[in-house]
């Protein structure tokens, strides 16, 4: 085994500890510390750590350079959830008297919910979830407001409009934050899309927010399991920290009555059952997060076929590794590449899989080469 | 132990192995790596009096200097500097070896230091007292740094000014002085024993050479100094020195304008500025003449209380 | 749109210095800093003190106001600045009397 795999290796079991057990970190070797700070950092978990270690109170126990990238993390943090809280608040403003149910979906929906899943979290967009239906409505309105189009090209806005599950992304004049409007949590050329109304009628109101919602707990996870497995970037492979997403949702809601029927339930209405038994079997396995047996039971239905089973189980952990110095081991590498394929399949029929990536090539070839 | 303590060779030996060396800068410490070593004699110059740190412990950045791709060698070589495995930005031809170290490094402390308010400002002291000087690109901060540098005030930084939001002071981050063009010449002329590296032409910020931060600097870099003064210089041909009062409003919106991450400070940026802004007599310089300029600064190290 | 009848300070955290006059303000909901000139920083200090119309901001901005079109261009101006203070979060208008 290369060197290269066995610090990967260690770095992933480290980062793996430090979210399970975070009170084990003050006892941590400065040599360890030195690996987890890089593998955190390139996770975006560092201030997910912080938030653990600033809880329990023991910040102070550890080495003092450590104590400061936590420091500079929580105000990266905090920084990143003041401006997109407000960004939101701009919008509810904004869409004042606007007869539409706005529905916060990722990172903002769970800072304003206020779910264990926000803590120490980095975002940088505003992802709404909008009925189709009233799109152009906020879309006019915000417009009207000082928001504008990020100026995308005429193919992009085309390729949005025609094809995605969101508007092309808007920004206010006087502020770099990026919203994204959805209508629906995956395009419509995704093999796993699905009709998106159930998901208002079972929205939630906001404490302390009079106009906004957020998905129901069955919904949220589920949209958190989509998160991970579709989002993937062919570097980064599956992000560990879209997991961590799914694992404290499931933490905050498995206590609930009738959660677990309920989610299993709604992931066969959608028809998302293959990847809620990824993402759970991963949950149990990276951070031991137990199911009740008949949740089990029902899983097991649907787990693939033995050959693909194992194939998805192997690849899924190999991309989750972390990488502490950057350069990922080559079959780590190898796996990434395959799931975010995997991902990019699920995403569109063959025939626009061709064309957009066939554009998007070109594209970069002329930037290359100054055309 | 100290980097130019070791003999040429043995830092090539050490700086090329898998680990590196662990160097202190400032309140940082570097762990760095090279895979070209064109940049050795510079840097041992440059960075002769910077501490070598005993290894296993935590480091804040692990910075390399490489070969870009193994044809280019050969063909328009060309140097990759990365940060924990990544490289911020483009590779850039490899005769622009040290400038490219420097720039990275700056890039590092620039993106992650946000423990610490960070001012774009060069910081000198004199008597316990600290003067700030920020400035927009061609103020002639550099150059004014330089010059007070080797005029005895301390340097702690001639590119950031670093504030402790616990108690307001600065802390030293003595690196070389990166000069620019006809300023190469300027402080030649003024501070002939100032020690100037070799001359980089044709990098994006023209001529660049580096002045070796002054020994006294470097040993001192663990003493923060409390803030005294912010003065905003601006060099402009055939001016008359001119030193103004600016009142507090305007230096507090010029000093958080100037910042690298004032912003991302939040609340804590706000008042940290704010007691630098009260606890120091703001100015505004312009001039052309050097010596001018700093008979103008030395008198506010004299006289004011 | 209903013009706003009455305006207060928003619940909004905010860290304010003065100097000679001059206000530099922090907005804590949005992260934004703010400077506001000598007028304006006797506007805030106003709704420091509670809820005001723009009457009542007037008169501390001018104790004996002159009639006429430079009164007409005082309001319109102050109507300004509240509105882009509303626009920023610092205050906030209401429409009941």
């Amino acid at each position: 085994m290369s060197q290269r795999m066995n610090r990967s290796r260690h770095a992933g079991a480290l980062l793996l500890r430090a979210l399970r057990a975070p009170e084990t970190l003050p006892t941590l070797s400065s040599a360890d510390w030195d690996l987890l700070l890089r593998a955190a950092r390139h996770t975006r978990l560092l201030g997910r750590l912080d938030a653990d270690l600033a809880a329990r109170g023991l910040i102070e126990q550890l080495p003092e350079r450590v104590a400061h990238h936590l420091h500079a993390a929580r105000c990266q943090v905090q920084y990143q959830q003041r401006r997109l809280t407000w960004e939101v608040d701009r919008i509810l403003r904004a869409l004042d008297g606007v007869p539409v149910e706005v529905v916060a979906l990722k990172g903002v929906a769970y800072v304003l919910a206020e779910t264990a899943a926000a803590r120490g979290r980095l975002f940088s967009d505003v992802d709404l979830l909008i009925a189709e239906d009233g799109l152009a409505e906020v879309e006019q309105r915000l417009r009207a407001r000082g928001w504008q189009g990020a100026g995308l090209s005429r193919y992009d806005e085309r390729y949005y409009r025609e094809w995605m599950h969101e508007l092309p992304p808007l920004r206010h004049l006087e502020r770099d934050t990026e919203i994204d409007l959805h209508h629906r949590l995956l395009p419509r050329t995704n093999r796993l899309h699905f009709d998106p109304a159930p998901l208002f009628a079972a929205s939630c109101k906001v404490a302390g927010h009079e106009s906004l919602r957020v998905l129901g707990a069955p919904d949220m996870v589920l949209h958190a399991v989509l998160h991970l497995f579709m989002e993937g970037d062919r570097h980064e492979g599956l992000r560990l920290r879209d997991l961590v997403d799914v694992w404290d949702l499931l933490g905050q809601f498995r206590g609930r009555v009738g959660f677990w029927p309920a989610l299993l339930d709604r992931a066969e209405q959608f028809g998302l059952q293959r990847p809620l038994f990824h993402a759970l079997h991963h949950v149990h396995q990276l951070f031991v997060l137990e199911l009740p047996v008949v949740v089990e039971a029902r899983l097991r239905q649907w787990r693939p076929a033995p050959p693909l089973a194992w194939l998805m189980t192997r690849l899924v952990r190999l991309s989750l590794l972390p990488d502490a110095d950057g350069r990922a081991p080559l079959r780590v590498r190898g796996a990434r590449t395959l799931i975010f394929a995997r991902a990019h399949w699920l995403r569109m029929p063959s025939w626009l899989l061709l064309r957009h990536l066939g554009y998007k090539g070109s594209l970069q070839l002329r930037t290359l080469f100054g055309g | 132990m100290r980097v130019g303590d070791l003999d040429i060779d043995e830092l090539a030996r050490q700086v090329q192995r898998p680990c590196g060396i662990d160097v202190c800068i400032g309140p940082f410490l570097v762990n760095l790596q090279l895979g070209l070593t064109a940049l050795l004699p510079v840097l041992w110059r440059m960075w002769g009096d910077y501490p070598l740190a005993v290894p296993g412990q935590v480091r804040d950045f692990h910075v390399r200097l490489d070969h870009h791709g193994w044809l280019r060698r050969w063909w328009r070589p060309q140097a990759r500097f990365t940060v924990d495995g990544r490289s911020p930005f483009q590779p850039l031809a490899a005769a622009h070896h040290f400038p490219m170290l420097e720039w990275g490094l700056n890039w590092c402390v620039a993106r992650r230091a946000h423990h610490l308010l960070m001012l774009h400002a060069a910081v000198l002291e004199r008597g316990g007292r600290a003067l700030v000087l920020p400035g927009a690109p061609g103020a002639g901060k550099s150059t004014l740094c330089t010059a007070l540098a080797h005029r005895g005030w301390r340097l702690l930084s001639d590119e950031f000014g670093l504030v402790a939001p616990q108690h307001g002071r600065l802390l030293p981050l003595p690196r070389p002085i990166p000069l620019k063009n006809d300023s190469i010449e300027v402080i030649r002329a003024f501070a002939p024993e100032a020690e100037i590296g070799p001359a980089f032409t044709g990098t994006r910020k023209g001529t660049v050479a580096h002045v070796r931060p002054p020994r006294a600097a470097v040993m001192r870099m663990d003493e923060p100094a409390t803030p005294a003064w912010v003065v905003f210089p601006r060099w402009q041909a055939e001016a008359p020195t001119r030193l103004e009062p600016l009142n507090r409003s305007d230096a507090f919106l010029m000093v958080a304008g100037n910042a690298f991450n004032y912003e991302l400070c939040g609340e804590g940026g706000f008042i940290t500025v704010a007691r630098l802004v009260e606890r120091c007599r703001c100015y505004r310089l312009g001039y052309s003449d050097l010596d001018a300029a700093l008979g103008v600064l030395g008198a506010l190290a004299e006289t004011e209380p | 749109m209903v013009r706003p009848v009455r305006w207060r300070l928003s619940s909004a955290p905010l860290l304010e210095v003065v100097w000679d006059g001059e206000r530099l303000l922090y907005q804590g909901a949005s992260g934004e800093t703010h400077y506001l000139n000598a007028a304006g920083s006797q506007v805030v200090a106003r709704l420091h003190e509670g809820e005001a119309t723009v009457d009542d901001l007037l008169a501390v901005l001018d104790p004996a106001p002159s009639a006429g079109a430079a009164e007409v261009l005082r309001r319109s101006q102050l109507e300004a600045l509240l509105a882009r203070l509303d626009e920023l979060g610092i205050v906030i208008g209401t429409t009941t009397a």
